[in-house]
């Protein structure tokens, strides 16, 4: 079996990355949307202050597109920004002149999809109210699917089976697991889009 | 927005489009808003469905008018590296299975001719060596001009100076 969480989204980064290094800009914004909440994952390990975290995690995408031009693709886009990420965090919380994590946070290519840790888990009453509702509409609009749909998204974005290895577990075309997926994404943004 | 637009959109989530594919797409989705908010929509909802909920973090358009006054950048195009999909990975084992095959008849035929007689050997040698040694001194010196300049871009891009060429373009038109 394989994933598309490795190579593939590499390849899809890569793809942006070069895009703003040709001049488009809105490129960098797509890259913003697709990592934001990971990047801000990161952070809120070093940095306990919920405000402070949404500007540092500015701090980095804004560090990142100034390096840009100096990115060869030798790692995973993800994987460079995470260290810009580390990097902005740290330098944060010295110029608060406090200690920064004595413990180093190596991160690779496989591993930074674990840190399954949430942003800043200190919110309060209202944001956590606000996270229960949003898990609990997400829960039902996933049970709300048709089977065949529900399966074929569960096997893409829970499990990070390819399109192909869905294919295979479900017996259909891959054409078939395309349209499903896609169908399922279409249905669930109907009933999510006032929460995403 | 269409409807093959958002599947393919979806699909390049998944990281299921080529490079090429990806690249066309992506320009299409920088000139379209609804493309770009639904790109971001479907991040979100993968970010929910694996169980990272943060209602309201969102720093685009942060991010967006911090770098309103930073500079666009003009890097020249690198060309993508081909994935290959199945189809092209039939048709590479086909062109291997193909040189094989090749190689297997030419070597053959070489190992008959020396068997027929040295005259035969030796007229075959002798055609090879005519092959080998056809490219002038002047289409030599612009071979290593063109490769000179593909490694310019690409230590261009990768932030280093590109020393080399010039040295071996220079001992080139020299030994002319």
């Amino acid at each position: 079996m394989t994933t598309h969480n490795s190579t593939d989204q590499a390849d899809a980064d890569l793809v942006l990355v070069r895009r703003v290094q040709r001049g488009d800009k809105r490129a960098f914004d797509l890259l913003v949307g697709k990592y934001q909440l990971r990047v801000a994952k990161l952070v809120g390990r070093m940095v306990s202050d919920r405000s402070e975290v949404q500007d540092v995690v500015q701090e980095a995408f804004i560090k990142a597109y100034r390096a840009l031009p100096n990115f060869r693709g030798d790692s995973a886009f993800y994987t460079w920004l995470y260290r810009i990420a580390v990097n902005a965090a740290k330098n944060h919380l010295v110029a608060r002149s406090r200690r920064p994590p004595t413990d180093d946070i190596d991160i690779t290519d496989g591993d930074v999809e674990e840190a399954g840790v949430h942003v800043a888990d200190l919110g309060t009453p209202e944001s956590f109210a606000a996270r229960d509702q949003l898990q609990a509409a997400v829960a039902r609009a996933l049970a709300e699917l048709p089977e065949d749909l529900r399966t074929a998204l569960t096997l893409c974005e829970m499990e990070g089976l390819s399109y192909d290895d869905i294919a295979r577990v479900l017996d259909c075309p891959i054409g078939t697991v395309r349209s499903r997926i896609f169908r399922a994404r279409r249905a669930m943004d109907a009933k999510l889009k006032p929460f995403l | 927005m269409t409807e093959p637009q958002h599947q393919a959109l979806s699909a390049l989530l998944d990281g299921e489009l080529d490079a090429e594919q990806a690249d066309a797409l992506l320009e299409v989705v920088a000139r379209d808003e609804t493309l770009a908010a639904a790109w971001h929509r479907m991040h979100r909802m993968r970010d929910l469905l694996r169980g990272d909920v943060e209602p309201g973090l969102d720093i685009r358009e942060g991010v967006r008018g911090a770098l309103a006054d930073e500079p666009t950048y003009f890097l020249p195009a690198v060309a993508p590296a081909p994935r290959l999909t199945r189809w092209s990975r039939y048709a590479v084992g086909g062109a291997l299975a193909a040189s094989v095959a090749l190689v297997t008849v030419v070597g053959l035929r070489q190992w008959q001719a020396a068997d027929n007689g040295p005259e035969l050997a030796s007229a075959d040698a002798r055609s090879t060596a005519a092959v080998a040694y056809s490219e002038t001194p002047e289409r030599a010196v612009d071979r290593l001009h063109g490769y000179w300049s593909v490694h310019a871009d690409n230590a261009l891009l990768a932030g280093q100076d590109a020393f080399a060429g010039p040295v071996r373009s220079v001992s080139a038109d020299a030994a002319q």
